[in-house]
């Protein structure tokens, strides 16, 4: 095992332990979520071409990308001023 | 051999950020490259996780001690941003229109699941900014150190 994936876990084993647990913990949050949502069904179909939408857009994407660096910066800064308070 | 891992975790926590910006960026990527970027982001998350375990585990043990609000608001930032992240991903690969089909599983376009991953991802957004204010002195002091040592490099 080279370095950088031990630093990922002790061992193959560790690693298999751990994203175990990791997946039981997305499971609970997943069956809260069905329990709210139910199960996805065709019934609630959104009758719409989702690639058809979501084309890729050299100009408006470029500017969403922006404004998503933006938004995470804004609200990292807004975080940094309150986090800034010792606690 | 601790400055080598956080060069590795400086870049691999670098490398997670752009996938997440790209993936928050369907309009940029098209639909396709959207679903691939969210599936490669999955994985990278699980890494990413594996890499904070020796931190998960001492926060559960520091969450009970007296004074420890810091750990306390972080943990429960952590553990929120987990809980979106992975019903993102989740209602993402219901949603799917590429990824599910090419390995020939049904998708459904339910539209209840179509809200529930659209307001996941926003507020995903604002845990990942929370989540890089929250680790803000980390950061600088890594990328610090990252251009000390290329300095040291050069030199």
């Amino acid at each position: 095992m080279t370095h950088w994936l031990r630093w990922i876990a002790p061992s193959a084993g560790h690693a298999l332990r751990r994203t175990l647990l990791i997946l039981v913990a997305a499971l609970v949050v997943l069956a809260s979520t069905l329990a709210l949502e139910g199960l996805p069904t065709p019934k609630r179909d959104l009758r719409r071409n989702e690639r058809l939408v979501f084309q890729a857009d050299f100009h408006r994407g470029p500017v969403a990308f922006l404004g998503e660096v933006v938004l995470i910066a804004v609200c990292a800064f807004v975080g940094r001023r309150v986090f800034q308070i010792r606690l | 051999m601790r400055g080598k891992r956080v060069s590795f975790l400086l870049w691999f926590d670098a490398s997670l950020f752009v996938l997440f910006l790209l993936t928050m960026t369907p309009r940029l990527t098209g639909l396709a490259i959207h679903e691939i970027l969210g599936v490669v982001f999955a994985l990278f998350f699980l890494v990413h996780l594996l890499l904070s375990w020796q931190w998960i585990k001492a926060a559960a043990r520091r969450l009970r001690a007296a004074g420890a609000w810091r750990t306390r608001i972080n943990y429960s930032l952590n553990t929120t941003l987990f809980a979106l992240t992975s019903i993102a991903i989740v209602a993402g690969l219901v949603l799917s229109q590429v990824v599910l089909p090419a390995v020939h599983l049904p998708s459904v376009n339910d539209r209840a699941w179509h809200f529930l991953h659209n307001r996941m991802a926003s507020l995903m957004r604002i845990g990942v900014g929370l989540h890089i204010a929250m680790n803000w002195q980390w950061i600088v002091a890594a990328v610090r150190r990252q251009a000390a040592s290329l300095r040291g490099t050069r030199a």
